[in-house]
């Protein structure tokens, strides 16, 4: 049985109900499709479980299969520096059709980010470390393929909406 | 095998892959994992050590791909020996 190491700490990027009885965390990459496909699923999930749910977002970018996987985790990261995670990581899933080198200014134009500071945060090291933190964390934690979801530290055998069964059959 | 070349080129691996197709199954009947009835290996992790001993093993349940957190384990455990 596969355990997610590190556990949950204040590094990682969170969603929903901080004190939530029911923590899941995804291993995701920006440019895997499968990914794309489970996030509209993840985005219901959080609508539909709303606080009872705390949601949690690591790095896994397949960098040898996905060229841009590792610049769209910089940009999302550099992006949660000036607090804008979560926007940035659902603006490259909503755009991941035209995925290019140049999308991430456009993108971080959008939603409204210091542009200088983003440019900066990108290239730094500490971003790239959190990166590199966050695809070692799920090589440990025996991630086998993206999306990878654990549901209160224990790695969640299925997919995405396997995931969403098993948490509206719990909830009943 | 034109096929694992083919996969080793679309998954971009840097290591060689072993067809183990004649005899067919040799090795994998060696390490006690393969399938008589399908025909084929079954997914298994070994880890072997500096001695050529087996130090530490995995059978995966059938189609599921292991992850390497049980091999990083074991490679930990060898290396505090």
């Amino acid at each position: 049985m596969s355990t997610l190491k590190p556990a949950v700490s204040e590094k990682d990027h969170t969603h929903g109900g901080q004190s939530a009885s029911i923590e899941i965390v995804e291993f995701g990459d920006y440019q895997c499709p499968h990914c794309g496909n489970a996030y509209p699923i993840v985005k219901e999930i959080e609508e539909t479980f709303g606080d009872q749910i705390k949601f949690i977002f690591r790095n896994f970018p397949l960098q040898e299969a996905h060229p841009l996987a590792f610049p769209a985790a910089l940009a999302a990261e550099a992006a949660g520096v000036q607090g804008k995670f979560w926007e940035m990581h659902d603006a490259i899933y909503e755009n991941q059709y035209r995925l290019s080198e140049d999308i991430f200014t456009e993108l971080a134009e959008t939603i409204g980010l210091d542009l200088d500071k983003f440019k900066e945060d990108s290239e730094s090291d500490k971003i790239q470390q959190k990166v590199e933190d966050d695809f070692e964390s799920g090589i440990r934690s025996g991630v086998n393929g993206t999306p990878s979801f654990y549901v209160n530290g224990t790695k969640f055998d299925g997919g995405v909406m396997d995931l969403y069964e098993m948490l509206k059959e719990s909830a009943e | 095998m034109w096929c694992h070349t083919a996969f080793s080129g679309d998954r971009k691996l840097h290591f060689p892959l072993l067809a183990d197709f004649e005899p067919k199954g040799a090795v994998s009947k060696a390490y006690g994992v393969y399938d008589d009835e399908v025909g084929e290996s079954k997914r298994a992790l070994f880890v072997i050590d500096k001695e050529g001993k087996i130090a530490w093993s995995y059978l995966s349940p059938t189609a599921v791909n292991p992850g390497a957190d049980g091999i990083l384990d074991a490679l930990e455990e060898l290396s505090k020996k």
